[in-house]
């Protein structure tokens, strides 16, 4: 039976070399009447429809399908916060559940409160991982995931208590207050191969706490925009008001560079007496734009603001607002604390040649980036006129609280 | 036609596993006419085929995207999945039938009597084509359609040499048989 199937294939070899039907029949004549309208069919099979692509529908499908494949790569980058896979996630589960037989649930509320570190934590760990296996909501997944940030964020801060020297990851806000910086309040110290990101940015690092109470980055990752990692408490650092008499010796300390800064680092502080969430701080203000506020260096965002009093670069204020999940301060109330100096529109160059008549404004003096020139002066008069300065603001902040 | 080599099929599988837009832009240019004829000549209808061709490729980045990439023959995989796809689509066409013969049938050249006689032969062929088995459909498509020699047809309908040899018989007596059919209607 073998031979008739070789015998058309061999056929269909030679037609499609250009024979024609009937001489290839001849080379196997006791098959030929078989085979003869086989091969006819053939030739009908082969001259059946057809044809290539028109460049037209060639261009459609070459755009569907890079589409798709940008899109996939896209999601392959993007990076939605470690995700743990399915696979991990199993085994996750099972070897949790080995554990809660063996050891009862007291081991799980023990771990509660692990730390990094400690022999427990990676039960804790362990058991988030069985938490979020568990999960099946996609919206309860991410709320869970984002209460486990917290709980990273959270432990640095108490392992940074403690003093303790211990390798971690978090995710949170990077800011620069004062020179310094912080990831969602905690101060870290960026490696010089790192390339610092802009304030605000959301990012996830990994790093070790040290006993001085810094987490030394050993690598950082950029969020993309929207991201949310969580925000912290706001930067704790000894802030002088510049009532202070004592804010003399704080600026002497700081560095001699630093001297002409009689203004000093302002941070928000959390509202007393009020809904912990509220923060105020003072400063002066440095630029005003319909959309934004700089005050003493720290950009700060408007929303809907009750503004008490004139705003112009220079003058001090108080504001009042909320960090809102990136880290930013949305300021619910601005309230300026003197007036406008005189020529407020070109106040950094202008002050320079008036401020020996107000204190407020050789703050602004020091605020506009000449401290450097200005480092003689300000070694001298700088610390005659802090007193006077801080007697200045002091009395705006005297006269705010009145 | 030749067999494609495992070495060449390999880099560009190492590519694709990348999802670089330049690799993916390349093997596209390479197979997507091939596949557009194979699943033209299997259901004859342009747009449908245009369609399906695309949705092939589209299920190639999701197949590397999902870690279930090819391993060695990508053109096989294309066939092959392309012969799935068409597969899919003539059972449910088949579970909803209409007309026997598309309008969109190509009819790439307006033209005198003969080629019109040669339209309509052409009509007859493929609604007869349409009566054999998807298997049958298969290997006329390879052989005939695309003109790939008994061996890649082998390696694509995953078959040896002399099973496909006794598979384009039958398919083709086959066809010969509804063309009969077809043409005493």
């Amino acid at each position: 039976m073998n031979n008739i199937f070789d015998a058309l294939e061999i056929c269909l070899s030679e037609i499609e070399n250009g024979a024609d039907v009937e001489t290839v029949l001849a080379r196997f004549p006791s098959l030929a009447g078989e085979l003869r309208p086989i091969l006819e069919t053939s030739v009908k099979a082969r001259n059946m429809v057809n044809a290539d692509p028109s460049p037209e529908t060639v261009r459609r499908g070459r755009a569907r399908v890079m589409q798709r494949a940008a899109e996939i790569r896209e999601s392959r980058v993007a990076p939605r916060k470690r995700v743990i896979p399915a696979f991990q996630r199993l085994a996750l589960s099972f070897s949790m559940a080995a554990m809660l037989l063996l050891s009862g649930t007291g081991l799980l509320s023990a771990s509660a409160s692990a730390l990094p570190g400690e022999k427990l934590y990676p039960v804790k760990r362990t058991w988030e991982g069985v938490r979020l296996f568990l999960v099946f909501d996609q919206q309860a997944r991410t709320l869970l995931e984002d209460q486990f940030e917290y709980e990273r964020l959270h432990e640095v801060n108490e392992l940074l208590v403690e003093g303790r020297d211990e390798t971690i990851q978090f995710a949170g806000v990077f800011m620069i207050v004062n020179g310094k910086s912080y990831i969602s309040g905690v101060p870290v110290l960026l490696p010089s191969n790192i390339l610092m990101p802009a304030s605000g940015s959301a990012v996830v690092i990994s790093g070790n706490t040290n006993p001085q109470g810094v987490v030394e980055v050993i690598s950082l990752e950029l969020l993309p925009d929207g991201s949310v990692v969580p925000v912290g408490k706001p930067v704790e650092v000894d802030t002088e008001s510049g009532s202070d008499s004592g804010s003399g010796s704080e600026n002497e300390s700081s560095g001699s560079g630093d001297a002409s800064h009689d203004q000093p680092a302002v941070v928000p502080t959390a509202v007393a007496g009020e809904d912990s969430k509220y923060y105020s701080m003072e400063g002066t203000l440095q630029s005003v734009s319909p959309s934004t506020l700089v005050i003493n260096q720290l950009t700060v965002y408007p929303d809907n603001a009750k503004i008490k009093g004139d705003l112009c670069p220079g003058v001090r204020v108080e504001v009042k607002g909320y960090f809102d999940k990136d880290g930013g301060l949305i300021v619910s109330e601005v309230e300026a604390k003197g007036s406008c100096p005189a020529g407020s529109g070109n106040s950094g160059n202008s002050n320079s040649s008036s401020n020996s008549n107000q204190g407020s404004s050789s703050n602004d003096n020091s605020n506009t980036g000449d401290n450097n020139s200005n480092n003689d002066d300000s070694s001298g008069n700088g610390n005659d006129n802090s007193g006077d300065d801080h007697g200045g603001s002091g009395g705006g902040n005297s006269n705010g609280d009145g | 036609m030749k067999l494609m080599s495992i070495a060449d099929g390999k880099q560009e599988l190492k590519d694709l596993r990348e999802i670089d837009s330049k690799a993916i832009g390349a093997i596209y240019d390479q197979y997507f006419s091939e596949v557009y004829r194979y699943v033209l000549y299997r259901i004859g209808d342009q747009v449908l085929a245009e369609d399906i061709a695309s949705d092939v490729f589209i299920r190639l980045l999701e197949a590397v995207k999902d870690g279930r990439a090819p391993q060695t023959n990508l053109k096989g995989w294309l066939i092959g999945t392309a012969s799935h796809v068409v597969a899919d689509h003539l059972r449910k066409k088949y579970r909803r039938p209409e007309n026997e013969i598309p309008e969109s049938l190509p009819d790439l050249n307006p033209s005198p009597a003969s080629e019109v006689d040669k339209r309509e032969q052409n009509r007859a062929v493929q609604s007869a084509y349409k009566q054999l088995t998807s298997e049958q459909q298969d290997v006329l498509a390879l052989r005939f359609g695309q003109g790939y020699s008994l061996e890649e047809t082998a390696e694509f309908m995953n078959k040896n040499v002399n099973a496909v040899k006794a598979l384009q018989f039958r398919a083709l007596a086959a066809l010969q048989r509804e063309l009969g059919e077809v043409d005493y209607e």
